[in-house]
């Protein structure tokens, strides 16, 4: 665990490093409360301190409002190491934020004591974190796939939207069906269906640019939100995750499993200002029309002709049926 | 009390406390009293300086840091004097600053001598 060290006196800072280098800790001192205060708010800073109250430019307490005020990721504890000894500093010191305080000079077995303590609140805050984060991550992601759910694709899909009319940018919509899915489930069990679906959707991710977003919409049906992309590129894109899946079968625990998707495409570029449940119900026409056209296409949403069609300068992609 | 605390009583530096606090580490301790004997005139000359000035808000910092350092090598005689030198500055109390810095002075005024006697016997 890092320690940071602040104290004008070479003396104090010199026997602290010492005593707290040979309980396994790994010391950085420094000589003000600036430095200190620089230190403890980097993100890969210590998480713990010992702070003189007396210090030039920022003393121990205003050290102790920087960094509470500033600290945006994990809790640093902080002890003040003072010779003051009235109850209305040691009060001062405390509503500053800091955690402890220690009366100069410190005695090195009750001073390793309190530092365990703040060792063990330290990692009783990581604990909650780290299952905060967890249920952040279950609430906004698909359980099996690791993609984001529904409400989080629609949520993103929405303020993309919006961040578009904006700029006047594009944002175009895929939205994939795995063809036959059901046959799979039936002939090869929910396992290897769930193994087919896990395995898409690495597929799709590793078909997108790192700032688009892919989601489980439903069932077997997955959302693309490719960013800023106009309809040809974004056409181009969709032909390649088609290729994607189609090309190399699902290694399933039971053997390989051929799989192919239908995509439909809408891009705000063709359709504008209109909205989100209007775009997604033009793109859903378009994969019913990729269906209709025997799978394993990509097909786009026109508005002007009120039919769907393929653009005539890409090569036509494989229409075989499965 | 036997004759050793008597003799260690009558010191600036309670050596015994001073080799407990460093965890009874002589290299540590002859490191902290090197430190000393560098910082401490220095100190030392700042704090006259800023009580010939009446500069009452410098006298308190810097007996402030000194009385710190003291408390650290275990003189507490000399610390207490001056935390009285920092609580009459911080007090406005003028008149008795000079007072003050005089008994602290003659406080410490075999600590040097002393301190070389004790880093001789820890670098034995």
């Amino acid at each position: 665990m890092k320690i940071l060290i602040a104290d004008d006196e070479a003396i104090s800072r010199k026997l602290l490093e010492t005593i707290l280098q040979r309980a396994g800790y790994e010391v950085q001192a420094v000589e003000n409360g600036s430095l200190a205060a620089d230190q403890l708010c980097r993100p890969d800073g210590p998480r713990m301190a010992l702070l003189d109250w007396m210090m030039p430019g920022l003393d121990g307490p205003s050290v102790c409002r920087v960094v509470r005020g500033d600290r945006k990721v994990n809790y640093v504890y902080m002890i003040l190491l003072t010779s003051k000894e009235s109850k209305q500093d040691i009060v001062q010191g405390l509503k500053s934020g800091a955690d402890d305080y220690l009366i100069k000079p410190c005695d090195a077995e009750e001073l390793k004591a309190r530092l365990r303590s703040g060792l063990r609140i330290l990692q009783l805050e990581d604990k909650l974190v780290e299952a905060r984060e967890e249920m952040r991550f279950k609430a906004t992601h698909d359980s099996l796939t690791g993609l984001f759910n529904r409400g989080v694709i629609m949520d993103l899909l929405g303020r993309e939207l919006s961040r578009t009319r904006r700029e006047q940018g594009c944002t175009t919509i895929l939205l994939g069906d795995v063809d036959h899915f059901k046959a799979v489930n039936d002939t090869r069990g929910h396992a290897v269906g769930d193994e087919v679906l896990l395995e898409i959707a690495r597929r799709l991710l590793s078909s997108v640019r790192s700032y688009d977003f892919v989601g489980r919409y439903g069932g077997e049906e997955f959302l693309i939100v490719l960013n800023n992309c106009r309809t040809s590129p974004a056409f181009m894109r969709a032909e390649e995750i088609r290729k994607n899946i189609d090309t190399r079968p699902v290694q399933s625990s039971r053997g390989p499993v051929d799989v192919t998707m239908s995509l439909g495409l809408i891009s705000t570029s063709d359709w504008g200002d209109r909205p989100l449940e209007e775009l997604l119900n033009e793109a859903d026409t378009a994969l019913y029309a990729a269906k209709a056209s025997g799978r394993n296409c990509c097909k786009i949403a026109k508005p002007d002709a009120l039919k769907l069609i393929s653009p005539p300068a890409e090569p036509e992609p494989s229409t075989r049926a499965r | 009390m036997n004759k050793s605390s008597e003799a260690s009583r009558e010191r600036v530096v309670n050596f015994t406390e001073l080799f407990e606090r460093a965890e009874k580490d002589r290299e540590l301790v002859q490191v902290l009293l090197e430190v000393f004997k560098e910082d401490f005139p220095r100190y030392h000359v700042s704090l006259k300086e800023a009580v010939a000035r009446k500069d009452a808000k410098q006298v308190e910092v810097v007996a402030h840091t000194m009385k710190g350092m003291l408390l650290n090598m275990a003189a507490r005689r000399a610390a207490d004097l001056l935390g009285r030198l920092e609580k009459a500055a911080r007090e406005g109390d003028q008149s008795s600053l000079k007072e003050s810095l005089g008994l602290f002075e003659n406080a410490v005024s075999g600590l040097l001598p002393e301190l070389e006697t004790y880093l001789e016997e820890v670098r034995r």
